[in-house]
């Protein structure tokens, strides 16, 4: 066990600064995290560079989505400090949050709509809970929102009415609404079959292109998914920062427990999954 | 032997550790209400139409309801107060209870079991398809936006709900009281003057503002902390009536003991 702790490789946090004037969009700086006796995050750091593709990978239970919840302020650290978009929120009051969370879209594994609402409600009511528009810009914006995401004349259709592709494309509009500088993505492609799963990280991929300036965090299991569309891969592990780097990277790797996950091997360090 | 003991011991921890956590998270929802009731934005279109959902939607029930209760009320009393030929204050007797005990609580049952479950339902069903976590995560506050309204319009609608629940009731219990006891209208009218005084009424109103007020705390409660899917949302429904009934009993005893000796 203390062999293997040696070998965790921590990430360079000098190195997005090297690469570009810009700062990143999420650091997080030796994050800890218990719910009781159970510590899930245990010394967290990274980076995630502005205008990228990451993805943050890892075995379930490793505190990916825990992870995912300290960047929108639903969870707070016990110890170390979050920075999104330039601003320290790692003990940050809830009115900080709400303005922190309008900078940053989350979609949801199933796109979480409300379906009291119709698909034209679901998309505005982020913009109208924080804008003032008319109600003919209102309509506009949601329109053109709506078309980004392939699914136009939908403003109308009631949310039970929607496939589950359609729902989580739903779901990317209303998380775009506010012009969002983050987006993260909670398992996208999780029990979806290949096509629609390709379909999502076109998806994804098309928003990056047609968003200048977005930045993407998804979360997935999909190694395929991971290896085709990621820009960078960030793979936790015993609730620390096992390995960040490009697909390459993780292909070249050869680190027995990286082989394994991508292998989906049962046997190797990682040991079987408690199923 | 001691394994039961120490087997029980734990359970009753158990059982005593959950209850006072969910009394913490209940005084913690209450205090976010009251901060998000005197707090921008006020929903004003939503407090509205939960006006809408909790009384123009009870309206039938509560009208059907009223009639029938005053009915049957009027028929026991009135069979009563037959044997000292006492039928032309059945009017008086059943306004007195009604006004009093029956209509709020009637009213509190009628709309704990139509919108409160409701309610509840529809939460719960937020919470477990994580549509309250995707509120919050917009930076929207799920008490604000969804909470406050229906505390608002229950706690307002159910005086408006038991004056009608009163007015209807009398209305049924006069009906009957033509029919089977052919009583007179001006007697009965007169000793429904001389037995029913307006502070009777105002206690009533009183009762049922704040059963409006617990029916929809608790049901509120009851689904923004539901858990596990479908059965999640099924308990936090039961739950929520079962609470609500009884918490509006207790209370009712209290009010009236305070509304006694006051």
């Amino acid at each position: 066990m203390k062999g293997r702790a040696e070998k965790i490789p921590q990430p360079k946090l000098s190195d997005s600064a090297a690469a570009g004037a810009e700062s990143p969009i999420v650091q997080f700086s030796n994050v800890r995290k218990s719910f009781g006796n159970q510590h899930v995050l245990r010394g967290l750091s990274f980076e995630l560079r502005r205008g990228e593709i990451s993805f943050i990978i890892g075995r379930s239970g490793e505190g990916k989505s825990v992870t995912i919840k300290h960047v929108i302020g639903v969870l707070h650290p016990d110890e170390g400090s979050i920075i999104v978009d330039g601003h320290d929120l790692s003990h940050a009051r809830e009115e900080d949050w709400i303005e922190a969370r309008k900078k940053i879209g989350l979609l949801f594994q199933d796109g979480a709509l409300f379906d009291s609402m119709t698909v034209g409600e679901n998309v505005a009511f982020p913009i109208r809970e924080f804008q003032k528009l008319s109600p003919k810009q209102l309509t506009d914006r949601v329109n053109e929102l709506l078309e980004l995401v392939g699914l136009p004349d939908y403003g109308m259709a009631q949310v039970p009415d929607l496939s589950i592709g359609e729902r989580k494309r739903v779901g990317l509009a209303r998380a775009l609404a506010l012009n969002p500088s983050l987006l993260l993505y909670d398992e996208p492609t999780t029990g979806m079959d290949p096509l629609v799963s390709e379909l999502i990280d076109t998806l994804i991929v098309d928003m990056q292109k047609k968003i200048k300036g977005l930045s993407s965090v998804v979360i997935s299991h999909d190694i395929q998914s991971v290896l085709r569309i990621a820009d960078r891969i960030f793979f936790l592990h015993e609730g620390k920062m096992y390995l960040s780097g490009t697909p390459d990277d993780f292909r070249r790797s050869s680190d027995p427990v990286i082989q394994q996950f991508l292998a989906g091997s049962l046997t190797g360090p990682l040991g079987q999954p408690i199923a | 032997m001691i394994d039961i003991a120490l087997r029980s011991i734990e359970t009753l921890g158990g059982v005593v550790r959950g209850r006072v956590i969910g009394l913490g998270r209940f005084t913690l929802l209450l205090r976010e209400i009251f901060f998000w009731v005197i707090r921008p934005p006020f929903r004003v279109q939503l407090i509205f139409r939960q006006f809408e959902f909790v009384g123009n939607k009870s309206l039938s029930i509560v009208t059907l309801s009223s009639l029938f209760t005053g009915a049957v009320l009027g028929l026991q009393i009135g069979k009563i107060f037959g044997i000292f030929r006492a039928e032309g204050l059945m009017g008086a007797a059943t306004g007195k209870a009604m006004a009093l005990e029956l209509a709020p609580v009637m009213c509190g049952f009628i709309v704990t079991g139509r919108a409160g479950a409701a309610m509840a339902a529809e939460i719960a069903t937020m919470r477990v398809n994580e549509q309250l976590d995707a509120m919050e995560a917009m930076g929207v506050s799920p008490v604000s936006y969804l909470i406050v309204p229906r505390v608002i319009a229950s706690t307002l609608m159910m005086p408006l709900l038991t004056a009608i629940f009163l007015s209807l009731g009398l209305v049924g219990c006069y009906i009957l009281g033509l029919i089977m006891f052919r009583i007179d209208t001006s007697v009965f009218i007169a000793n429904l003057k001389w037995l029913v005084w307006v502070s009777d009424v105002q206690k009533g109103m009183i009762k049922s503002l704040v059963f409006g007020f617990i029916i929809a705390t608790i049901a509120c409660y009851k689904g923004f902390y539901a858990r596990g899917g479908a059965k999640g949302v099924g308990e936090a429904t039961t739950q929520a009536v079962v609470s609500s009934l009884l918490t509006i009993l207790i209370v009712d005893f209290f009010i009236s003991l305070v509304q006694m000796r006051g």
